[in-house]
């Protein structure tokens, strides 16, 4: 029983600190042995693919409905922004067309966004994009969506290739002008291995450029995010029928490094130029990197 | 004053040494000179790119080649990448880190402003200069670097200078954390590099605030300029710049006054009182 608040609140920092103790010894685990991290869990390293495999399986034909619901419609603001800030296209006097490459972007919302513009704003209609995915159920949802659209579909200019973004093995070395990645890297298996193949499949003078969750800057947002998230996987079960799902993609957020860590990362793969920008107070963050 | 300005390094990192050692010939050669440096690697903040990155290259050689017939615009980029032999992709590279606004057309074309801007300031002060490696009797004064400011802008004609101080001017993220920030950085780098007395009093931003009135306003007036190699703009300069310094003395001076006023009058009330 405890006697006073003295010793409530003793009681809790010792219990603060073997959890904090915990969480080292998890992470130490995770660095030392063939392990990494599956949202809170410590998975082997070669489960973790199939892993999120299962989760985006799972999540493929509401992807596009349970983002909305999530992020209260923001990410299409957020992706919009990412396509006008890359301002992406082939210009009318230039002399060659673009290559394009769009990783962990089964869904199709941001290679198709890009294409897009690039055709309303610069008159770029021959520049080419591969959608790259290890999902072949989300690169599905892809081409569902081109299907519906009316373009990109069976289009010779537009290649869906289901590829593990860490290896990337049917696509040639400085072969690409763009690389985009969009809410998709932190589910690599090894982020660092995603961005040195990053760097290869680049020509020299391209741009790495990625949105993903990052570190809310401000604290009060940061408490009303870290409430709105405990909401949502209760949405997932509701909207998805898939509580687990939804709360994997939670904690990989929380798990993914905040923009100074990544910026550090995009370095050490080579990149140069490397900068950033937080996105509505942090909750996610544009990256890119230049290969020299 | 003086004495603060020179034992004091600036925080950019620009000067390494102090410059009182570098006056006597105390140089620290146990430490490399950052003369000695390749320039090519000079990082010129607010840019986020070196002076030898693709970036660099392809800006340099638009201001230089293509600017002048095209002006500030996507066409002289897009030009200057053909000629380098770049694709369309380097205007992505090069305006990565700007953010998209709606009276801008290109964030590229905001990279090439902001070149523009932040590469003169520097090219205006002699390496030497900066690095403290100039005898005291050799620091130019205020007014010559004002129009060595002003000399570099000759080249791009009345007409791409209009158009740069209107693109300059349009409300944007790009005037609040850019253009704005860095004519006060070219107003501080002419006072400071320059014999200029300086201060530390609220004169310190009254001088900088006049140095960029006059550095702006000869600006506009070299944008209608039609006279021979812009003889009136430089007149105009020197006679504005005279006049502001002037205003800095009457400033001074009525300052002096006031606070003998106050301090006469405090010790007035002060022996009225001690009388009871």
């Amino acid at each position: 029983m405890i006697k006073s608040p003295t010793t409530a609140r003793t009681l809790y920092r010792t219990l603060t600190n073997t959890s904090k103790l915990l969480n080292n010894v998890n992470k130490s685990t995770s660095l030392n042995n063939d392990t990494t991290h599956f949202g809170s869990k410590v998975v082997p390293t070669e489960m973790k693919s199939k892993l999120v495999g299962n989760v985006f399986s799972s999540v493929a034909s509401k992807y596009d409905l349970m983002n909305d619901v999530m992020s209260l419609g923001i990410h299409r603001l957020w992706k919009d922004h990412f396509i006008n800030k890359l301002d992406p296209g082939k210009r009318p006097n230039s002399l060659e067309p673009l290559n394009f490459i769009d990783v962990a972007g089964g869904s199709g919302d941001i290679a198709f966004g890009i294409l897009d513009y690039a055709k309303s704003k610069h008159g770029d209609t021959v520049s080419t994009m591969d959608v790259v995915d290890i999902n072949r159920e989300m690169l599905k949802e892809g081409e569902k969506r081109a299907l519906n659209m009316g373009r990109y579909y069976k289009d010779p200019r537009v290649r869906y290739l289901i590829q593990n973004a860490e290896i990337l093995d049917k696509i040639e070395d400085n072969s690409k002008d763009i690389y985009t990645v969009s809410f998709g890297i932190r589910n690599f298996t090894d982020i660092q291995a995603g961005l040195n193949t990053a760097y290869r499949v680049l020509k020299p003078g391209g741009i790495f450029y990625c949105l993903e969750f990052s570190q809310i800057e401000n604290q009060l947002v940061d408490l009303v995010y870290q409430q709105w998230a405990k909401m949502l996987p209760v949405f997932g079960s509701i909207v998805a029928n898939d509580y687990d799902s939804y709360q994997y993609l939670v904690e990989s957020i929380e798990r993914f490094p905040n923009q100074e860590e990544f910026k550090s990362m995009i370095e050490k793969a080579g990149f140069q130029s490397v900068g950033y920008e937080s996105l509505s107070f942090g909750i996610c963050a544009i990256h890119w990197g230049i290969k020299a | 004053m003086t004495i603060v300005r020179y034992l004091v390094p600036r925080l950019n990192g620009s000067i390494k040494f102090w410059k009182p050692f570098s006056n006597l010939g105390f140089l620290r050669y146990y430490h490399p000179l950052s003369s000695e440096y390749d320039q090519q690697d000079t990082l010129l903040e607010p840019l986020t790119y070196k002076m030898g990155s693709i970036q660099s290259k392809v800006l340099s050689y638009c201001l230089k080649e293509k600017v002048p017939k095209y002006g500030f615009t996507e066409k002289a980029l897009v030009s200057s990448i053909n000629d380098l032999g770049y694709d369309s992709s380097m205007l992505s590279v090069i305006g990565s880190s700007n953010s998209p606004s709606i009276f801008h057309s290109s964030t590229a074309v905001m990279e090439l402003l902001k070149y523009n801007l932040v590469t003169k300031r520097y090219n205006m002060i002699d390496p030497n200069l900066r690095q403290g490696l100039i005898n005291k009797n050799d620091i130019p004064s205020l007014e010559t670097l004002l129009l060595r400011r002003l000399e570099m802008d000759k080249q791009l004609g009345s007409k791409t200078l209009t158009e740069l101080m209107a693109k300059l001017s349009i409300p944007s993220q790009l005037l609040l954390e850019i253009v704005l920030p860095e004519l006060f950085r070219l107003a501080d780098d002419m006072i400071y590099f320059s014999n200029e007395k300086d201060h530390t009093d609220i004169a310190w931003y009254t001088k900088r605030l006049g140095v960029s009135l006059t550095y702006v306003s000869s600006k506009l007036f070299m944008s209608q300029d039609k006279s021979n190699n812009y003889e009136d703009t430089m007149d105009f300069a020197k006679w504005k710049l005279n006049k502001v310094m002037k205003l800095g003395d009457y400033y001074n001076n009525i300052e002096e006054y006031a606070w003998y006023t106050v301090m006469t009058s405090y010790n007035l009330i002060k022996s009225q009182f001690s009388k009871y």
